[in-house]
Protein backbone atom coordinates (compact mmCIF):
# COMPACT_ATOMS: atom_id res chain seq x y z
CA UNK A 1 0.00 0.00 0.00
CA UNK A 2 2.99 2.28 1.31
CA UNK A 3 4.95 1.88 -2.06
CA UNK A 4 1.66 2.32 -4.19
CA UNK A 5 0.72 5.78 -2.32
CA UNK A 6 4.41 6.53 -3.54
CA UNK A 7 4.32 6.05 -7.04
CA UNK A 8 1.64 8.07 -7.33
CA UNK A 9 2.75 11.04 -5.62
CA UNK A 10 5.44 12.38 -8.60
CA UNK A 11 2.49 11.74 -11.10
CA UNK A 12 -0.17 13.86 -10.08
CA UNK A 13 1.93 16.52 -8.43
CA UNK A 14 5.07 18.07 -9.82
CA UNK A 15 6.97 20.60 -7.91
CA UNK A 16 6.58 23.48 -10.21
CA UNK A 17 4.61 22.73 -13.67
CA UNK A 18 6.68 25.44 -16.05
CA UNK A 19 4.25 24.57 -18.79
CA UNK A 20 1.37 26.19 -16.52
CA UNK A 21 3.69 28.76 -15.85
CA UNK A 22 4.49 29.54 -19.64
CA UNK A 23 0.85 29.54 -19.77
CA UNK A 24 -0.42 32.07 -17.42
CA UNK A 25 2.81 34.85 -18.81
CA UNK A 26 1.84 33.95 -22.46
CA UNK A 27 -2.33 34.75 -21.10
CA UNK A 28 -0.98 38.05 -19.31
CA UNK A 29 1.13 39.41 -22.30
CA UNK A 30 -2.34 38.43 -24.95
CA UNK A 31 -3.75 40.15 -22.59
CA UNK A 32 -1.75 43.45 -22.70
CA UNK A 33 -1.95 43.64 -26.53
CA UNK A 34 -5.68 43.01 -26.73
CA UNK A 35 -6.51 45.94 -23.93
CA UNK A 36 -3.49 48.73 -23.92
CA UNK A 37 -4.45 49.82 -27.57
CA UNK A 38 -8.04 49.99 -26.57
CA UNK A 39 -7.41 51.78 -22.91
CA UNK A 40 -5.57 54.02 -25.09
CA UNK A 41 -8.29 54.77 -26.89
CA UNK A 42 -10.44 55.45 -23.81
CA UNK A 43 -7.79 58.03 -22.45
CA UNK A 44 -7.43 59.70 -25.71
CA UNK A 45 -10.90 60.04 -25.52
CA UNK A 46 -10.77 62.38 -22.78
CA UNK A 47 -7.99 64.48 -23.39
CA UNK A 48 -8.46 67.94 -25.22
CA UNK A 49 -7.03 68.42 -28.76
CA UNK A 50 -4.25 70.28 -27.20
CA UNK A 51 -2.99 67.34 -24.84
CA UNK A 52 -3.09 64.72 -27.79
CA UNK A 53 -0.71 66.98 -29.33
CA UNK A 54 1.98 66.84 -27.00
CA UNK A 55 5.31 64.67 -26.95
CA UNK A 56 6.14 62.83 -25.02
CA UNK A 57 2.39 61.66 -24.57
CA UNK A 58 0.99 62.48 -21.61
CA UNK A 59 0.20 59.30 -20.69
CA UNK A 60 -2.64 59.89 -18.33
CA UNK A 61 -4.73 63.31 -19.08
CA UNK A 62 -3.95 65.94 -16.87
CA UNK A 63 -7.19 67.41 -17.48
CA UNK A 64 -9.51 64.71 -18.47
CA UNK A 65 -12.42 66.07 -19.55
CA UNK A 66 -15.99 64.39 -21.38
CA UNK A 67 -16.30 67.52 -23.42
CA UNK A 68 -15.37 65.17 -26.46
CA UNK A 69 -18.66 63.06 -26.31
CA UNK A 70 -20.73 66.10 -25.43
CA UNK A 71 -19.90 67.55 -28.10
CA UNK A 72 -20.50 64.24 -30.24
CA UNK A 73 -23.98 63.19 -28.85
CA UNK A 74 -25.70 67.36 -28.39
CA UNK A 75 -28.12 68.22 -31.17
CA UNK A 76 -26.79 71.77 -30.44
CA UNK A 77 -23.88 71.63 -32.64
CA UNK A 78 -23.22 71.12 -35.85
CA UNK A 79 -20.78 67.64 -35.20
CA UNK A 80 -23.09 66.46 -32.71
CA UNK A 81 -26.24 66.77 -35.17
CA UNK A 82 -23.94 65.16 -37.94
CA UNK A 83 -22.80 62.45 -35.61
CA UNK A 84 -26.62 61.56 -34.27
CA UNK A 85 -27.21 61.57 -38.03
CA UNK A 86 -24.75 58.24 -38.60
CA UNK A 87 -25.80 56.84 -35.17
CA UNK A 88 -29.52 56.85 -36.02
CA UNK A 89 -28.80 55.77 -39.66
CA UNK A 90 -26.27 52.99 -38.07
CA UNK A 91 -29.20 52.01 -35.38
CA UNK A 92 -32.50 52.14 -38.12
CA UNK A 93 -30.02 50.00 -40.84
CA UNK A 94 -28.75 47.46 -38.42
CA UNK A 95 -32.30 46.55 -36.95
CA UNK A 96 -33.99 46.68 -40.29
CA UNK A 97 -31.89 43.86 -41.61
CA UNK A 98 -31.62 42.14 -38.68
CA UNK A 99 -35.73 41.64 -38.59
CA UNK A 100 -35.59 41.10 -42.10
CA UNK A 101 -32.38 38.42 -41.91
CA UNK A 102 -34.33 36.70 -38.56
CA UNK A 103 -37.61 36.00 -40.82
CA UNK A 104 -36.09 34.62 -43.74
CA UNK A 105 -33.24 32.60 -41.88
CA UNK A 106 -35.73 31.23 -39.83
CA UNK A 107 -38.19 29.19 -42.33
CA UNK A 108 -35.05 28.04 -44.47
CA UNK A 109 -32.82 27.03 -41.17
CA UNK A 110 -36.56 24.96 -40.24
CA UNK A 111 -36.98 23.42 -43.72
CA UNK A 112 -32.65 22.07 -43.47
CA UNK A 113 -33.56 20.45 -40.35
CA UNK A 114 -36.66 19.11 -41.08
CA UNK A 115 -37.35 18.12 -44.88
CA UNK A 116 -36.21 15.79 -47.05
CA UNK A 117 -36.51 17.16 -50.61
CA UNK A 118 -34.37 16.87 -53.70
CA UNK A 119 -31.23 19.18 -54.12
CA UNK A 120 -31.49 20.04 -50.27
CA UNK A 121 -27.79 18.95 -49.81
CA UNK A 122 -26.51 21.23 -52.61
CA UNK A 123 -28.65 23.80 -51.49
CA UNK A 124 -26.66 23.26 -48.06
CA UNK A 125 -23.22 23.99 -49.45
CA UNK A 126 -24.83 26.63 -51.80
CA UNK A 127 -25.79 28.34 -48.66
CA UNK A 128 -22.50 27.85 -47.06
CA UNK A 129 -20.30 28.43 -50.32
CA UNK A 130 -21.51 32.14 -49.97
CA UNK A 131 -19.31 32.84 -46.66
CA UNK A 132 -16.28 32.02 -49.08
CA UNK A 133 -17.05 34.85 -51.57
CA UNK A 134 -15.26 38.36 -51.47
CA UNK A 135 -17.31 41.09 -51.06
CA UNK A 136 -15.29 42.87 -53.54
CA UNK A 137 -17.12 39.97 -55.93
CA UNK A 138 -20.76 41.68 -55.15
CA UNK A 139 -19.45 45.11 -54.85
CA UNK A 140 -19.12 46.17 -58.46
CA UNK A 141 -22.20 44.62 -59.87
CA UNK A 142 -25.13 45.23 -56.99
CA UNK A 143 -23.26 48.90 -56.97
CA UNK A 144 -24.94 48.96 -61.29
CA UNK A 145 -28.04 47.05 -59.84
CA UNK A 146 -28.85 49.19 -57.32
CA UNK A 147 -27.92 52.15 -59.60
CA UNK A 148 -30.56 50.78 -62.00
CA UNK A 149 -32.91 50.18 -59.51
CA UNK A 150 -32.47 53.75 -58.58
CA UNK A 151 -31.62 52.91 -54.75
CA UNK A 152 -27.74 54.15 -54.90
CA UNK A 153 -27.84 56.57 -51.71
CA UNK A 154 -30.68 55.18 -50.40
CA UNK A 155 -30.47 52.69 -47.24
CA UNK A 156 -32.80 50.10 -48.55
CA UNK A 157 -29.73 48.92 -51.04
CA UNK A 158 -27.56 48.76 -47.13
CA UNK A 159 -30.75 46.94 -45.98
CA UNK A 160 -30.95 44.42 -48.65
CA UNK A 161 -27.27 43.69 -48.88
CA UNK A 162 -26.80 42.89 -45.17
CA UNK A 163 -30.09 40.88 -45.05
CA UNK A 164 -28.02 38.42 -47.29
CA UNK A 165 -24.75 38.40 -45.51
CA UNK A 166 -25.14 37.13 -42.42
CA UNK A 167 -28.28 34.25 -43.81
CA UNK A 168 -25.95 31.38 -44.56
CA UNK A 169 -24.29 31.27 -40.84
CA UNK A 170 -27.96 32.36 -39.40
CA UNK A 171 -28.89 29.20 -41.33
CA UNK A 172 -26.60 27.05 -40.55
CA UNK A 173 -26.83 28.20 -36.68
CA UNK A 174 -30.71 28.41 -36.46
CA UNK A 175 -30.35 23.99 -38.02
CA UNK A 176 -27.91 23.50 -35.40
CA UNK A 177 -30.51 24.51 -32.71
CA UNK A 178 -34.10 22.74 -34.93
CA UNK A 179 -31.74 19.45 -34.75
CA UNK A 180 -31.25 19.30 -31.26
CA UNK A 181 -35.36 20.15 -30.73
CA UNK A 182 -37.07 16.31 -30.99
CA UNK A 183 -39.58 15.86 -34.19
CA UNK A 184 -41.24 14.02 -31.80
CA UNK A 185 -42.93 17.29 -30.36
CA UNK A 186 -44.42 18.14 -34.01
CA UNK A 187 -45.32 14.47 -34.63
CA UNK A 188 -47.25 15.00 -31.29
CA UNK A 189 -48.94 18.21 -32.56
CA UNK A 190 -49.65 16.83 -35.88
CA UNK A 191 -51.48 13.83 -34.23
CA UNK A 192 -53.47 16.10 -32.22
CA UNK A 193 -54.71 17.84 -35.25
CA UNK A 194 -52.00 20.93 -36.11
CA UNK A 195 -50.98 21.22 -39.70
CA UNK A 196 -47.22 21.29 -40.50
CA UNK A 197 -46.82 24.81 -40.44
CA UNK A 198 -49.05 25.35 -36.85
CA UNK A 199 -46.39 22.67 -35.84
CA UNK A 200 -43.48 24.63 -37.23
CA UNK A 201 -45.04 28.08 -35.55
CA UNK A 202 -46.62 26.85 -31.99
CA UNK A 203 -44.11 24.15 -31.15
CA UNK A 204 -40.77 24.64 -32.71
CA UNK A 205 -40.97 28.60 -32.60
CA UNK A 206 -41.15 28.94 -28.85
CA UNK A 207 -38.19 26.19 -28.28
CA UNK A 208 -35.84 27.65 -30.41
CA UNK A 209 -35.57 31.36 -29.12
CA UNK A 210 -32.07 31.07 -28.15
CA UNK A 211 -31.02 30.16 -31.53
CA UNK A 212 -33.18 33.19 -32.81
CA UNK A 213 -31.86 35.59 -30.33
CA UNK A 214 -27.86 34.61 -31.23
CA UNK A 215 -29.19 34.95 -34.96
CA UNK A 216 -29.99 38.50 -34.26
CA UNK A 217 -27.39 39.40 -32.40
CA UNK A 218 -24.58 37.92 -35.05
CA UNK A 219 -26.76 39.94 -37.86
CA UNK A 220 -27.13 43.27 -35.79
CA UNK A 221 -23.70 43.15 -35.09
CA UNK A 222 -22.46 42.77 -38.75
CA UNK A 223 -24.77 45.06 -40.27
CA UNK A 224 -23.74 48.02 -37.05
CA UNK A 225 -19.60 47.39 -38.11
CA UNK A 226 -20.00 46.90 -41.99
CA UNK A 227 -18.10 49.25 -44.05
CA UNK A 228 -17.51 48.47 -47.74
CA UNK A 229 -20.69 48.26 -49.12
CA UNK A 230 -22.22 51.39 -47.03
CA UNK A 231 -18.75 52.47 -48.40
CA UNK A 232 -19.51 52.39 -51.85
CA UNK A 233 -23.16 52.49 -51.79
CA UNK A 234 -24.08 56.01 -49.88
CA UNK A 235 -22.65 59.69 -51.39
CA UNK A 236 -24.08 61.98 -48.95
CA UNK A 237 -23.64 62.79 -45.17
CA UNK A 238 -26.99 62.73 -43.90
CA UNK A 239 -27.37 58.97 -45.42
CA UNK A 240 -23.86 57.89 -44.18
CA UNK A 241 -23.38 54.57 -41.11
CA UNK A 242 -21.34 55.34 -38.57
CA UNK A 243 -18.31 53.37 -40.23
CA UNK A 244 -17.91 55.65 -42.84
CA UNK A 245 -18.85 58.77 -41.13
CA UNK A 246 -15.97 58.79 -38.80
CA UNK A 247 -13.95 59.79 -41.99
CA UNK A 248 -15.67 63.18 -41.35
CA UNK A 249 -13.29 63.81 -38.22
CA UNK A 250 -9.86 63.64 -41.10
CA UNK A 251 -10.32 67.33 -42.47
CA UNK A 252 -7.60 69.17 -44.51
CA UNK A 253 -6.53 70.84 -42.12
CA UNK A 254 -5.70 68.73 -38.89
CA UNK A 255 -7.29 64.93 -37.35
CA UNK A 256 -9.49 65.39 -34.30
CA UNK A 257 -8.05 62.68 -32.75
CA UNK A 258 -9.75 62.70 -29.77
CA UNK A 259 -13.20 63.20 -31.24
CA UNK A 260 -12.38 60.06 -33.26
CA UNK A 261 -11.70 58.08 -30.34
CA UNK A 262 -14.69 59.35 -28.52
CA UNK A 263 -16.41 58.27 -31.48
CA UNK A 264 -14.59 54.96 -32.17
CA UNK A 265 -15.87 54.68 -28.67
CA UNK A 266 -19.16 54.92 -28.63
CA UNK A 267 -19.55 52.81 -31.82
CA UNK A 268 -17.77 49.95 -29.77
CA UNK A 269 -20.07 50.42 -26.63
CA UNK A 270 -23.33 48.56 -28.03
CA UNK A 271 -21.45 45.81 -29.84
CA UNK A 272 -19.64 44.98 -26.86
CA UNK A 273 -22.07 45.30 -24.70
CA UNK A 274 -24.91 43.30 -26.82
CA UNK A 275 -21.79 40.59 -26.78
CA UNK A 276 -20.77 40.60 -23.04
CA UNK A 277 -24.50 39.89 -22.18
CA UNK A 278 -24.78 37.46 -24.68
CA UNK A 279 -21.86 35.64 -24.81
CA UNK A 280 -22.74 32.53 -24.81
CA UNK A 281 -24.82 32.48 -27.62
CA UNK A 282 -22.21 34.52 -29.34
CA UNK A 283 -19.35 32.48 -28.69
CA UNK A 284 -21.75 29.45 -29.93
CA UNK A 285 -22.86 30.73 -33.25
CA UNK A 286 -19.10 31.19 -34.32
CA UNK A 287 -18.04 27.70 -33.27
CA UNK A 288 -21.30 25.96 -34.15
CA UNK A 289 -21.09 23.72 -37.21
CA UNK A 290 -17.30 23.68 -36.94
CA UNK A 291 -17.50 21.66 -33.98
CA UNK A 292 -19.60 18.54 -33.96
CA UNK A 293 -21.41 18.74 -30.08
CA UNK B 1 -43.81 14.59 -54.01
CA UNK B 2 -47.22 16.77 -53.19
CA UNK B 3 -45.69 17.32 -50.16
CA UNK B 4 -42.00 18.76 -51.39
CA UNK B 5 -43.52 21.59 -52.78
CA UNK B 6 -44.55 22.95 -49.61
CA UNK B 7 -41.77 22.48 -48.01
CA UNK B 8 -39.90 24.71 -50.70
CA UNK B 9 -41.96 26.97 -49.92
CA UNK B 10 -39.87 27.49 -46.74
CA UNK B 11 -36.46 27.84 -48.10
CA UNK B 12 -37.86 30.46 -50.80
CA UNK B 13 -37.22 33.33 -49.16
CA UNK B 14 -34.04 32.91 -48.61
CA UNK B 15 -33.17 31.32 -51.89
CA UNK B 16 -34.63 34.47 -53.72
CA UNK B 17 -32.74 37.22 -51.71
CA UNK B 18 -29.47 35.14 -52.49
CA UNK B 19 -30.24 34.59 -56.07
CA UNK B 20 -30.51 38.65 -56.11
CA UNK B 21 -27.75 39.72 -53.87
CA UNK B 22 -25.63 36.71 -54.92
CA UNK B 23 -26.25 34.76 -57.78
CA UNK B 24 -26.50 37.17 -60.13
CA UNK B 25 -23.45 39.45 -59.03
CA UNK B 26 -21.16 36.81 -59.62
CA UNK B 27 -22.81 36.03 -63.19
CA UNK B 28 -22.48 39.58 -64.21
CA UNK B 29 -19.24 39.56 -62.67
CA UNK B 30 -18.25 36.65 -64.76
CA UNK B 31 -20.05 38.53 -67.90
CA UNK B 32 -18.17 42.10 -67.31
CA UNK B 33 -15.20 40.76 -66.62
CA UNK B 34 -14.88 40.01 -70.91
CA UNK B 35 -16.16 43.09 -72.02
CA UNK B 36 -14.57 46.33 -72.46
CA UNK B 37 -16.42 49.23 -70.22
CA UNK B 38 -15.08 52.71 -71.06
CA UNK B 39 -16.65 53.85 -68.16
CA UNK B 40 -19.33 53.03 -65.52
CA UNK B 41 -21.99 55.67 -66.99
CA UNK B 42 -22.57 54.12 -70.16
CA UNK B 43 -23.60 51.00 -70.67
CA UNK B 44 -24.61 50.60 -74.14
CA UNK B 45 -21.02 50.87 -75.38
CA UNK B 46 -19.40 47.46 -74.28
CA UNK B 47 -17.27 45.69 -76.52
CA UNK B 48 -16.91 41.91 -75.90
CA UNK B 49 -13.20 41.53 -76.29
CA UNK B 50 -12.09 37.78 -74.90
CA UNK B 51 -9.45 37.58 -72.44
CA UNK B 52 -8.36 41.06 -73.01
CA UNK B 53 -9.20 42.14 -69.43
CA UNK B 54 -7.63 38.61 -67.74
CA UNK B 55 -4.29 39.55 -69.70
CA UNK B 56 -4.37 43.21 -68.67
CA UNK B 57 -4.55 42.47 -65.18
CA UNK B 58 -2.16 39.45 -65.16
CA UNK B 59 0.60 41.71 -66.89
CA UNK B 60 0.55 44.89 -64.79
CA UNK B 61 3.03 45.27 -62.28
CA UNK B 62 0.62 46.10 -59.64
CA UNK B 63 -0.94 42.62 -59.85
CA UNK B 64 2.45 41.20 -59.70
CA UNK B 65 2.83 43.11 -55.87
CA UNK B 66 -0.08 43.37 -54.91
CA UNK B 67 0.03 38.95 -54.90
CA UNK B 68 3.40 39.19 -53.52
CA UNK B 69 1.46 41.39 -51.07
CA UNK B 70 -1.15 39.54 -50.40
CA UNK B 71 0.74 35.79 -49.71
CA UNK B 72 2.45 37.71 -47.53
CA UNK B 73 -0.65 39.14 -45.53
CA UNK B 74 -2.63 36.06 -45.41
CA UNK B 75 -0.09 33.53 -44.93
CA UNK B 76 1.48 35.71 -42.04
CA UNK B 77 -2.09 36.73 -40.82
CA UNK B 78 -3.34 33.30 -40.54
CA UNK B 79 -0.27 31.65 -39.27
CA UNK B 80 -0.10 34.45 -36.29
CA UNK B 81 -3.80 34.21 -35.53
CA UNK B 82 -3.64 30.42 -35.13
CA UNK B 83 -0.96 30.06 -33.46
CA UNK B 84 -1.44 33.08 -30.75
CA UNK B 85 -5.05 31.61 -31.05
CA UNK B 86 -4.07 28.28 -30.14
CA UNK B 87 -1.63 28.92 -27.11
CA UNK B 88 -5.13 31.18 -25.54
CA UNK B 89 -6.92 28.47 -25.80
CA UNK B 90 -4.25 26.10 -24.63
CA UNK B 91 -4.04 28.15 -21.51
CA UNK B 92 -7.53 28.98 -20.79
CA UNK B 93 -8.39 25.81 -20.55
CA UNK B 94 -7.54 24.66 -17.33
CA UNK B 95 -10.15 26.42 -14.62
CA UNK B 96 -8.50 29.07 -12.67
CA UNK B 97 -10.41 32.23 -11.28
CA UNK B 98 -11.27 34.64 -13.70
CA UNK B 99 -11.23 32.75 -16.57
CA UNK B 100 -14.28 33.31 -17.91
CA UNK B 101 -13.72 37.14 -17.71
CA UNK B 102 -10.78 36.56 -19.55
CA UNK B 103 -11.72 35.03 -22.78
CA UNK B 104 -14.60 37.54 -22.67
CA UNK B 105 -11.86 40.31 -22.82
CA UNK B 106 -9.67 38.72 -25.33
CA UNK B 107 -12.64 38.76 -27.52
CA UNK B 108 -13.16 41.92 -27.99
CA UNK B 109 -11.32 43.19 -30.59
CA UNK B 110 -13.07 40.56 -32.41
CA UNK B 111 -16.24 41.68 -32.04
CA UNK B 112 -15.99 45.78 -32.21
CA UNK B 113 -15.70 47.20 -35.80
CA UNK B 114 -12.89 46.75 -37.54
CA UNK B 115 -13.32 50.57 -39.12
CA UNK B 116 -12.90 51.53 -34.78
CA UNK B 117 -9.67 49.03 -35.07
CA UNK B 118 -8.05 50.93 -37.72
CA UNK B 119 -8.26 54.08 -36.51
CA UNK B 120 -7.50 53.21 -32.81
CA UNK B 121 -4.22 51.58 -34.52
CA UNK B 122 -3.41 54.18 -36.90
CA UNK B 123 -3.24 56.65 -33.74
CA UNK B 124 -0.71 54.28 -32.09
CA UNK B 125 1.25 54.22 -35.11
CA UNK B 126 0.99 57.68 -35.68
CA UNK B 127 4.42 59.18 -37.53
CA UNK B 128 4.87 62.18 -34.43
CA UNK B 129 2.09 61.81 -31.65
CA UNK B 130 1.69 57.72 -31.76
CA UNK B 131 2.37 56.06 -28.20
CA UNK B 132 4.50 53.33 -29.92
CA UNK B 133 7.06 55.53 -31.33
CA UNK B 134 6.88 57.90 -28.45
CA UNK B 135 7.49 53.87 -26.05
CA UNK B 136 10.52 53.21 -28.15
CA UNK B 137 12.18 55.95 -27.42
CA UNK B 138 11.44 56.64 -24.20
CA UNK B 139 12.74 52.85 -23.39
CA UNK B 140 15.82 53.73 -25.33
CA UNK B 141 15.19 51.09 -28.70
CA UNK B 142 14.83 54.16 -31.37
CA UNK B 143 16.54 57.12 -32.08
CA UNK B 144 13.63 58.58 -33.42
CA UNK B 145 9.97 57.45 -33.42
CA UNK B 146 9.04 55.20 -36.28
CA UNK B 147 7.24 56.28 -38.99
CA UNK B 148 5.50 52.77 -39.10
CA UNK B 149 2.76 53.44 -41.67
CA UNK B 150 4.61 55.17 -44.20
CA UNK B 151 7.58 53.24 -44.91
CA UNK B 152 7.47 50.76 -47.12
CA UNK B 153 9.43 48.16 -45.77
CA UNK B 154 7.14 48.22 -41.87
CA UNK B 155 3.80 48.94 -43.20
CA UNK B 156 2.89 45.45 -44.36
CA UNK B 157 4.03 44.09 -40.69
CA UNK B 158 2.53 46.85 -39.14
CA UNK B 159 -0.83 45.93 -40.45
CA UNK B 160 -0.62 42.44 -40.02
CA UNK B 161 -0.27 43.13 -36.58
CA UNK B 162 -3.53 44.74 -36.34
CA UNK B 163 -5.23 42.73 -38.43
CA UNK B 164 -3.60 39.90 -36.01
CA UNK B 165 -4.97 41.62 -32.77
CA UNK B 166 -8.29 41.56 -34.47
CA UNK B 167 -8.93 38.22 -35.08
CA UNK B 168 -6.75 35.97 -33.04
CA UNK B 169 -9.42 35.54 -30.97
CA UNK B 170 -11.54 33.88 -33.45
CA UNK B 171 -8.81 31.06 -33.56
CA UNK B 172 -9.02 30.98 -29.38
CA UNK B 173 -12.64 30.29 -29.50
CA UNK B 174 -13.07 27.64 -31.96
CA UNK B 175 -9.90 25.75 -30.71
CA UNK B 176 -11.47 26.34 -27.18
CA UNK B 177 -14.60 24.37 -28.30
CA UNK B 178 -12.34 21.85 -29.99
CA UNK B 179 -10.35 21.16 -26.80
CA UNK B 180 -13.72 20.22 -24.92
CA UNK B 181 -13.69 17.30 -27.31
CA UNK B 182 -10.83 16.05 -26.02
CA UNK B 183 -11.90 13.15 -23.86
CA UNK B 184 -10.08 13.85 -19.83
CA UNK B 185 -9.45 10.13 -19.15
CA UNK B 186 -7.65 9.97 -22.32
CA UNK B 187 -5.26 12.55 -21.18
CA UNK B 188 -5.09 11.08 -17.70
CA UNK B 189 -4.40 7.41 -19.07
CA UNK B 190 -1.25 9.62 -21.00
CA UNK B 191 0.17 10.86 -17.83
CA UNK B 192 -0.65 7.88 -15.63
CA UNK B 193 1.46 6.11 -18.56
CA UNK B 194 4.17 8.75 -17.88
CA UNK B 195 4.09 11.11 -21.11
CA UNK B 196 4.93 14.58 -19.87
CA UNK B 197 2.95 18.00 -21.04
CA UNK B 198 4.08 17.89 -24.52
CA UNK B 199 3.83 14.53 -24.84
CA UNK B 200 0.02 14.62 -24.21
CA UNK B 201 -0.60 17.73 -26.26
CA UNK B 202 1.38 15.66 -29.20
CA UNK B 203 0.00 12.73 -29.21
CA UNK B 204 -3.44 12.96 -27.58
CA UNK B 205 -5.23 16.61 -27.94
CA UNK B 206 -3.52 17.57 -31.19
CA UNK B 207 -4.89 14.58 -32.88
CA UNK B 208 -8.29 15.80 -31.43
CA UNK B 209 -7.91 19.23 -32.72
CA UNK B 210 -7.32 18.49 -36.26
CA UNK B 211 -10.79 18.58 -37.81
CA UNK B 212 -11.29 22.06 -35.84
CA UNK B 213 -7.57 22.91 -36.86
CA UNK B 214 -8.62 22.33 -40.70
CA UNK B 215 -11.75 24.49 -40.73
CA UNK B 216 -10.44 27.80 -38.34
CA UNK B 217 -7.20 27.76 -40.72
CA UNK B 218 -9.68 27.35 -44.04
CA UNK B 219 -11.93 30.36 -42.35
CA UNK B 220 -8.82 32.64 -41.71
CA UNK B 221 -7.28 32.35 -44.92
CA UNK B 222 -10.81 33.29 -46.54
CA UNK B 223 -11.03 35.91 -44.38
CA UNK B 224 -8.05 37.60 -44.77
CA UNK B 225 -7.82 37.04 -48.68
CA UNK B 226 -10.91 38.87 -48.25
CA UNK B 227 -9.85 41.57 -45.76
CA UNK B 228 -10.51 45.21 -46.88
CA UNK B 229 -10.81 47.28 -43.86
CA UNK B 230 -7.88 47.60 -42.24
CA UNK B 231 -5.98 48.20 -44.93
CA UNK B 232 -8.17 50.68 -46.64
CA UNK B 233 -8.73 52.69 -43.69
CA UNK B 234 -5.30 52.75 -41.98
CA UNK B 235 -3.36 52.92 -45.62
CA UNK B 236 -5.21 53.14 -48.77
CA UNK B 237 -2.57 50.32 -50.16
CA UNK B 238 0.41 52.98 -50.09
CA UNK B 239 2.79 53.90 -49.79
CA UNK B 240 3.47 53.53 -52.79
CA UNK B 241 1.32 50.39 -53.40
CA UNK B 242 3.51 48.90 -50.76
CA UNK B 243 0.40 47.52 -48.73
CA UNK B 244 -1.71 46.86 -51.27
CA UNK B 245 -3.87 43.54 -51.37
CA UNK B 246 -6.20 42.02 -53.72
CA UNK B 247 -8.94 43.13 -52.88
CA UNK B 248 -7.42 47.37 -52.34
CA UNK B 249 -5.99 46.95 -56.00
CA UNK B 250 -9.83 45.49 -57.07
CA UNK B 251 -11.86 48.25 -55.45
CA UNK B 252 -8.55 51.04 -56.47
CA UNK B 253 -9.66 50.23 -59.90
CA UNK B 254 -12.97 49.47 -59.92
CA UNK B 255 -14.22 52.60 -58.09
CA UNK B 256 -11.52 54.91 -58.14
CA UNK B 257 -10.25 54.67 -62.26
CA UNK B 258 -13.65 53.05 -62.98
CA UNK B 259 -12.41 50.46 -64.70
CA UNK B 260 -15.17 47.79 -64.25
CA UNK B 261 -14.15 45.15 -66.71
CA UNK B 262 -10.74 45.06 -65.65
CA UNK B 263 -11.71 45.01 -61.94
CA UNK B 264 -14.04 41.68 -62.80
CA UNK B 265 -11.53 40.00 -64.41
CA UNK B 266 -9.53 40.47 -61.35
CA UNK B 267 -12.53 39.26 -58.95
CA UNK B 268 -12.59 36.34 -61.18
CA UNK B 269 -9.07 35.26 -61.03
CA UNK B 270 -9.71 35.97 -56.70
CA UNK B 271 -13.06 34.47 -57.38
CA UNK B 272 -11.37 31.11 -58.87
CA UNK B 273 -8.31 30.94 -56.07
CA UNK B 274 -11.10 31.13 -53.23
CA UNK B 275 -13.23 28.12 -54.90
CA UNK B 276 -10.08 26.02 -54.87
CA UNK B 277 -10.29 26.82 -51.16
CA UNK B 278 -13.91 26.73 -50.82
CA UNK B 279 -13.43 23.01 -52.50
CA UNK B 280 -11.54 22.08 -49.14
CA UNK B 281 -13.77 23.71 -46.91
CA UNK B 282 -16.77 22.02 -47.95
CA UNK B 283 -14.11 18.36 -47.76
CA UNK B 284 -13.07 19.08 -44.47
CA UNK B 285 -16.91 19.81 -43.27
CA UNK B 286 -18.07 16.73 -44.96
CA UNK B 287 -14.92 14.93 -44.09
CA UNK B 288 -15.69 15.64 -40.29
CA UNK B 289 -19.39 14.07 -41.00
CA UNK B 290 -18.10 10.48 -41.89
CA UNK B 291 -15.33 11.10 -38.56
CA UNK B 292 -18.48 11.43 -36.53
CA UNK B 293 -20.57 8.18 -38.19
CA UNK B 294 -17.78 6.54 -37.46
CA UNK B 295 -16.94 6.96 -34.39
Amino acid sequence: MTTLAANDAPVSRKPIDWWRWAGRVFLFLMFLFTVLPMAWMVLTSIKTQFATFQYPPQWWPKEPTLDNYVRLLSPLNPTGREFLTYLWNSIFVSICSTILGVAVAVPAAYAFSRFRFPGRQFLFFAVLLRNMFPAVIFLMPLFLLMRGLGLINNQLSLIITYLTFGLPLSIWLLKGFYDNIPVQLEQAARIDGASKFQAFLLIVMPLSTPGIIATAIYSFILAWNEYVFALTFLSSKEKFTMPIGLQQFFTEYATDWPGLMAASFIMSVPVVVMFLVLQRYFVRALTEGAVKS
Amino acid sequence: MVQHRTDYLYVAPALLVMLVVIGYPVWYTIQLSFLKTSNATSQADQVFIGFENYLTVLRSSQFATATVNTIIWTIASTFFSFMIGLGCALALNRAFVGRAVMRAILLIPYVISAVAASYIWRWLYHSDYGVIGALTVQLGITQHPINFLDNTTTVLPSLIVVNVWKEFSFAMIMLMAGLQTVPDQLLRAAQVDGANTWQRFWHVTFPHLRGVTLVTVLLLLVANLNSFIIPWVMTGGGPAGSSDIWITNIYNIAFNRVRFGIASAYSVILFIVMMGLGYFYVKALAGKDDGAAIE
